[in-house]
């Protein structure tokens, strides 16, 4: 399983980045790939790019607000989170990823 | 990963309210020389956890903010007693308060990248347990490493 991630906060300097850590030890551990975008105020984010979210099986969406370029991802398979319920229980988010891309196909 | 140490460990903030938990460390912030100016960084705080609060999950809140009062890139930890963070939600016992300077409209704040690896580290179990575990200041220094 290909994951697409992009992690968002207000400043990105707690919740954005734990987020990110916290759901790629969790898709690491279970051997899927994960490519991963951390959105904050303070900087230009890294991007996905076009090609990674091509691959991508399911896009993954941790948010606290709000993020931008969200058309990039029409077409895909998208799951929407809190950014905090990533942090706490990244296991369960991924269940539900595995849960969507099984429906789905 | 670049981290820094923290200025000042409280090991028994002993704090009844978010409000007076916040206000206890920004003193030690400033008691270490680390900001020009106390109130208009305390307000920042207070402020940004009214928009949204910084409760990170595992106990531990990550109150933060970015401001021209502040003279150096520098965090201080504080453990309580369990206390209440935000109404209905998890108890609090680890706080970490971020002060980040200010940069220049439009330009890369390099100081908050320092400082959210400062946040990472409290998704590792065993600092966590350390950080519960510990009673003397420096085992806490030393899982800021």
């Amino acid at each position: 399983m290909k994951i697409a991630l992009i992690t968002s906060c207000l400043a990105g300097v707690a919740h954005s980045k734990m987020a990110a850590i916290a759901l790629q030890k969790e898709a690491v551990k279970r051997g899927y790939e994960i490519s991963i975008e951390q959105q904050g105020g303070h900087k230009i984010p890294v991007k996905l790019t076009p090609n990674q979210i091509e691959e991508s099986d399911i896009v993954i969406i941790a948010k606290m607000v709000t993020i931008n370029g969200k058309n990039r991802f029409k077409n895909k398979l998208i799951l929407d989170v809190s950014v905090n319920k990533a942090v706490r229980d990244p296991q369960s988010i991924i269940n539900q990823a595995e849960e969507l891309i099984a429906k789905s196909s | 990963m670049k981290i820094v140490k923290p200025s000042y460990v409280d090991l028994n903030l002993n704090s009844t309210s978010k409000k007076e938990a916040i206000s206890l460390l920004v003193d030690h912030l400033c008691n270490e020389g680390k900001l020009s100016q106390k109130d208009p960084y305390l307000e920042a705080v207070l402020q940004r956890e009214e928009l949204l609060s910084t409760y990170c999950g595992y106990a531990i809140a990550i109150p933060h903010a970015e401001s021209a009062a502040v003279n150096e890139a520098s965090f201080v930890f504080g453990r309580t007693s369990a206390m209440v963070w935000d109404e209905e939600d998890e108890l609090v016992e680890f706080i970490v308060l971020l002060a980040i300077p200010s940069v220049e409209e439009g330009k890369e704040n390099k100081h908050i990248e320092i400082m959210s690896n400062v946040a990472t580290i409290a998704l590792e179990e065993d600092v966590r347990k350390k950080w519960a575990s510990a009673t003397t200041i420096e085992e806490i220094i030393n899982t800021f490493n």
